[in-house]
This record gives C-alpha cells, structure tokens and sequence, in this order.
C-alpha cells in the first residue's frame, strides 16, 4: 500500500524574512533574544527540516567572519555560565513568525538568559536599589 | 486638557532632543565666525529632522519596534554590526562631550576647573537613571531646560537683523573661509542628524506606550518639538552674531560662548549661559547614555525599559553603568570639550546615513507600518535625505581636517 | 558546539552563490521557504538572485512597483545539491527552474 503524502500547511514560513534576527517572545511576552541563528537538518531524498533557532553571540558574530564568533565562542566557553554549548530552542516550539517570533515554552526552558541571570545575582543586587525586580515608582 | 499637557510635554522634551552641546557649540560658532549667514544650514537641517523623527515615531506607534529593533530584523546582523560598533564610539565621544559641557557649566559659576565635576556629573547622571522612570529623566530634564529660552530673550532684547535672517535662509557661498565655512555647516547638520536621538525618541515612544492613536500627537510633537528647538538655536546662532562676531570673538572654548549672553543679560549673562548649557547637556547626557543601553538591548533582544528596576533588565543596567565611566574618562583623557563636541558632530555626519537610509525600507515596509507607509512624496524627501546625508558624511573628515 | 555534517546554518546560507551545472553563477540564495509537514517544518524552495533580496526587502521605490520583469529564481530543495555548503550547485538544468518577477503593485491607504 502506498504510503501517504506528508500533509502540509501550504502557507510558507520565509524563513529569512519572518525568523531569523527576530525578536523571540515568550507565551508572557518576555523578551528571549533574538534568533541569531538557524539550524537544518540535511536528509538523504527529502527537504532540509528545520530543527532549532539558535540564541547566541557567537553564532551572531560569526555571520560576520568566523574569526568573530570563534572568539565569541572561546569567551563564551571561559565565561558564560554552566553552559557547554549555545542556547538553541527546538522549532517543535515555534508558534509563529512576522515582526516578533513567539514561541510556546517559557523563557526559563530556553537558557538564554543565563548572563542576565548571572548579572542579576552578581552585580546588579549587590548595588543599592538593585536588589528587588519589579517596576520603578 | 489631558491631551493637551501630554501633547505640551511632547514637545518640552522635543526641545530636548533637540537643543544639546553640539546645537550650542555649533549654533555659536557659525554665529561668531559668519554672522546670520549659516541660518539655511539650520533650517534645511531642522526640516529633515522633522521629517525623521516622524517617522521614527510612527514607526514606533504602529509596530511597537523601535528604530534599532527594525534596523537588526529588517537589515539583517551584518548591517546591524556596522550600527553598533559605529554609534557606540560616536556615542561614547557624544556622552564624552555632554558631561564636559555640564562640568564647563559648574566651572563658568563657580570657576573650579571643569575636571573636578566630572566624576560629580557621572555620577548625578548615574543615579537619575538608576532610580528614575523614563518619565522623570526624560520630563524633568526638559522642564528645566526650558531656561534655554533666555537665548530667545537675549535675541530679542539685542534687536535681531530680520531682514537680513530672512535673506540668509537661502543658500549662499561663504565669502572667507570656505573650509571652516563648510565643516562648521558639516557640524551644524551633524548636531541636528544625531544617531541617538532618533533611537531615543522612538524608543520613549514605546516607553510611553504610543500606539495607533498617538499617531497625530507623534507628528505634531515632532514637527513643533523641532520647530521649536530650531527657534532657540537661531536664537543662539543671531545672539553669538550680534555680540560675538563684531568684537572678532571666536568661539574657541565655552567661555568665549558664554560672552554672548553679557550683553542683553549684564552680570546675569554668565549664569544664564551657564545653567542653559548645563541642564541642555545634563538632558542631553541621560539621553545618550539610556540610547546606549536601547542600542545593545534592542539589537540582541535583551530585556529593556527605563521603567522596569534594574534587577529585571540586568543587562540593560550594565550597559549605561559601564558607558558613564567611559565617557567621563574620555573627558578627563581628552581635554577641550569644545574639541570632543565639535569632533564628535563631524562623526554623528558620517554616521547619519547608517541610521537614516534603513528608514526608507522600513517606512515603505507594511509588515512594519502597515497602512501607514510612506507616501510617494515622503519617499523622494527621505530618498534625498539620504543622498544629502551621504555626501555629507563623505566630506565630514576632510573638513574636519581643513577646516577644523 | 561543533555541528553535525548532516545540518547546516541558514544565516550562512544566505548570500552563497548559486552555480548551475555548467558552473556558471545564476544567482545568491536570498530567501529559504519553509511549510509545515506534519509537526515540524521543512524547506521547500530556495529563491535566489536580485529580485528575491527585494522580495526579502520589501522596497517600493518611491511609491512604485518595479516593473514586471524576471527578477530571479524559485529553486526546489531537490534542485539545489548542498553537499557543499559553501559552494551550493543546481540538480538541473537552469531552464527548468521557474523565473519569477517583482509583485504587482496594488491599491493601499497611506500616510505622510
């Protein structure tokens, strides 16, 4: 029995112009990052699926020269915190494209935000004023 | 009545963005050294400012992105890079030259060596926006600054050459000094085309949450906002013509400015000059330095606003934490802030069309704008904004070398 | 991270040349087109050449259309061989690839 055609939504995702540098949301609108990059998985007989954006300085500035975002990287590998690679979000969470990206898990799931973390903790609550979140008076 | 105070502090801060050390210096320059004769510069300047900052502000109303957000998703990284690296070192010399311009106003009234004020103003500076909303650091600057229509009053008191203003609206050659003629033309655009203060105004735009029904409050605000900083640095350019340039005084450091205010003011000048140049470049600092951390925020996503505690937008915090110290030790290292403002305007003119010229794609762009692009007519004068902005800043480092 | 041989970056992609059998360049990849397949995306076609940066641009000069001419290429993803990342190769011959030309221009309110 032949097997079915994949189905498809029909209307395509540009992905150059409704993903990528995009602002990425969370379901609260918490501002992610931006998708510096984005990941395909090249397959034997059958289109490139999209499998990941990626969220990093590095993969950034290696869009310039990789010498940039090799040096991105080593510093992203020396300082950025309790990570061994780039914070990448699958594309199974992608909900849609345009101006802003959305995506449907919350940022705390994407690890993007590990140096604003880090800050947070760091720096920032140990200066006067910095301490508790929240909005300004 | 709501609207209309919403509408009037629109404009207040407007003057705001306008007027800053590079207005003052450059205003007071072409006066001392050309008379009435560079008011055309000032008024085809004012016009595509207007133009700009419009459609800046509409850009932000519609799509809720700022000008740096749009610029990073529109034009892709490569293009944003460039933005980044160039505004960030024009904008490090800018901040450079308004606390140098707040720290000459302390020395003019209590003649301290500005060097001593430097650390004092960073400091002022960074807590303001450490603890300040937007609304704070944005309206209390610009209220206070409305003493810089003394230099309207000085005008008026000194019996301005009407005649002859109305004729120097139109273009003209200079008749000596041609090289000075034109970079301080250069430096009077590039004061007016300021790469910051676009992102800024877009950026308070989302801050105060303007959306499609602002859309009118956002052109009146922009074109009499501008107008109206236009009329001080008019004002500024005929008062430096009418007391500084007769005397042969050229403005060759801030004290020399200041003189133009003896006249019409007496022993009341000095001050008067002082606390104008002084609170323009304190508003002008906090701008510049809450730009940069729009700047780093908006094109890698960060979390920003002015309004939220710095616990909740670490990075936005860092940014202009780091960018104050620089800018004060750029004034320290550097010496002359009249030099570092004058210097720092000829870059603003290289720089302008990096920031102008995405304005045209994005304005015409209805993912962005939707129904409210640009009509054709808009178009051609943004297209020759950005034709006018490139042969500047082609020409900006050669006469910043001749004629400097 | 180091990638894996089998992926492959679409922010690197974009800007590559695009060269048919004979070797000749046709164009520069300046859009990938995505559409869902099941639960996940996959790419469908690439477009390549000048008129596919203006589709990705969006620019319409001065308040006009550019007029309807062959601008570029839609290219299917079993027409391109990206073996080679940085040298991408068309599967066939240039003929068979559908030209496009830049949108009609349409009625719309604007402002300013």
């Amino acid at each position: 029995m032949a097997e079915a055609p994949p189905r498809r939504n029909r209307e395509p995702l540009p992905l150059a112009r409704d993903v990528l540098d995009k602002q990425v949301l969370d379901p609260d609108g918490c501002k992610v990052g931006k998708v510096d990059g984005i990941i395909l998985a090249l397959r034997q007989r059958r289109p490139p699926r999209v499998i990941a954006m990626e969220i990093s300085q590095a993969t950034a500035w290696r869009r310039i020269h990789h010498v940039f975002g090799n040096f991105a990287d080593w510093l992203r590998t020396k300082f950025e915190p309790g990570q061994d690679h780039p914070a990448r979000v699958a594309f199974e969470h992608f909900v849609r494209g345009g101006i802003d990206v959305h995506i449907d898990i919350p940022w705390k799931r994407t690890r993007a935000l590990v140096w604003e973390d880090w800050l947070q903790e760091r720096v920032i609550s140990k200066i006067p004023g910095g301490r508790r979140g929240g909005k300004k008076d | 009545m709501k609207n209309m105070m919403n509408l009037a502090l629109g404009i207040v801060t407007s003057i705001g963005g306008f007027l800053d050390v590079g207005a003052i210096a450059t205003a007071a320059l072409a006066g001392a050294a050309f008379g009435v004769q560079m008011l055309w510069v000032l008024a085809v300047g004012t016009l595509c400012v207007m133009f700009l900052t419009e459609m800046a502000g509409r850009l932000a109303c519609v799509s809720h992105h700022s000008l740096v957000d749009a610029v990073r998703e529109r034009c892709g990284f490569r293009y944003f890079s460039f933005l980044l690296i160039g505004e960030l070192l024009v904008d490090l010399l800018v901040l450079a030259a308004e606390i140098g311009g707040v720290a000459v106003a302390l020395h003019l009234v209590t003649g301290v060596d500005y060097r001593w004020f430097v650390p004092i103003v960073a400091f002022a500076l960074w807590v303001l926006i450490w603890l300040g909303t937007f609304s704070i650091v944005q309206n209390g600057a610009s209220l206070l600054g409305l003493i810089t229509l003394s230099f309207v009053v000085g005008m008026w008191w000194m019996g301005p050459p009407w005649h002859e203003a109305m004729k120097a609206l139109v273009p003209s050659a200079p008749s000596h000094d041609t090289a000075k003629y034109w970079f301080t033309a250069v430096g009077i655009i590039g004061a007016l085309f300021e790469p910051f203060m676009l992102n800024f105004y877009a950026s308070g735009a989302i801050e105060e949450k303007w959306s499609l029904k602002d859309i009118t409050m956002n052109r009146v605000t922009a074109v009499l906002g501008m107008g109206f900083g236009a009329v001080i640095a008019i004002s500024i350019v005929m008062l430096s013509a009418l007391t500084l340039g007769p005397h042969g005084i050229q403005v060759d450091s801030y004290e020399q400015a200041a003189l133009m205010m003896v006249q019409p003011f007496g022993s009341w000048g000095i001050p008067l000059f002082a606390a104008s140049l002084g609170i323009a470049c304190f508003g002008a600092s906090l701008q510049v330095a809450l730009n940069l951390s729009y700047l780093f925020s908006q094109g890698f996503g960060w979390n920003w606003s002015e309004n939220l505690k710095p616990h909740d937008d670490a990075r936005f915090a860092m940014v202009y934490t780091l960018a104050i110290p620089v800018g004060a030790l750029l004034v320290v290292v550097l010496g002359d802030p009249l030099k570092i403002t004058t210097f720092s305007m000829a870059l603003n003119a290289l720089l302008a069309p990096v920031i102008v010229f995405p304005l045209l794609i994005l304005m015409n762009d209805r993912y962005y704008v939707r129904e409210y692009r640009n009509h054709a007519i808009g178009n051609v004068f943004v297209s020759a904004i950005v034709v006018l902005a490139f042969l500047i800043a082609i020409v900006a480092i050669p006469l910043e070398v001749l004629g400097g | 991270m180091a990638e894996k041989k089998t992926e492959c970056r679409v922010e690197l992609l974009l800007g590559r040349r695009v060269r048919a059998q004979d070797g000749r360049v046709i164009g520069r990849i300046e859009e990938l087109r995505a559409e869902r397949e099941n639960s996940y995306y996959v790419v469908t076609e690439f477009h390549l050449g000048p008129s596919a940066l203006i589709e990705a641009l969006a620019v319409r000069h001065l308040g006009l259309t550019l007029p309807g001419r062959v601008h570029g290429y839609r290219v299917r993803w079993d027409q391109l061989d990206l073996n080679d990342l940085l040298h991408p190769r068309l599967t066939c011959p240039v003929e068979q690839l559908e030209r496009f030309a830049a949108p009609r221009r349409t009625r719309r309110s604007t402002a300013a």
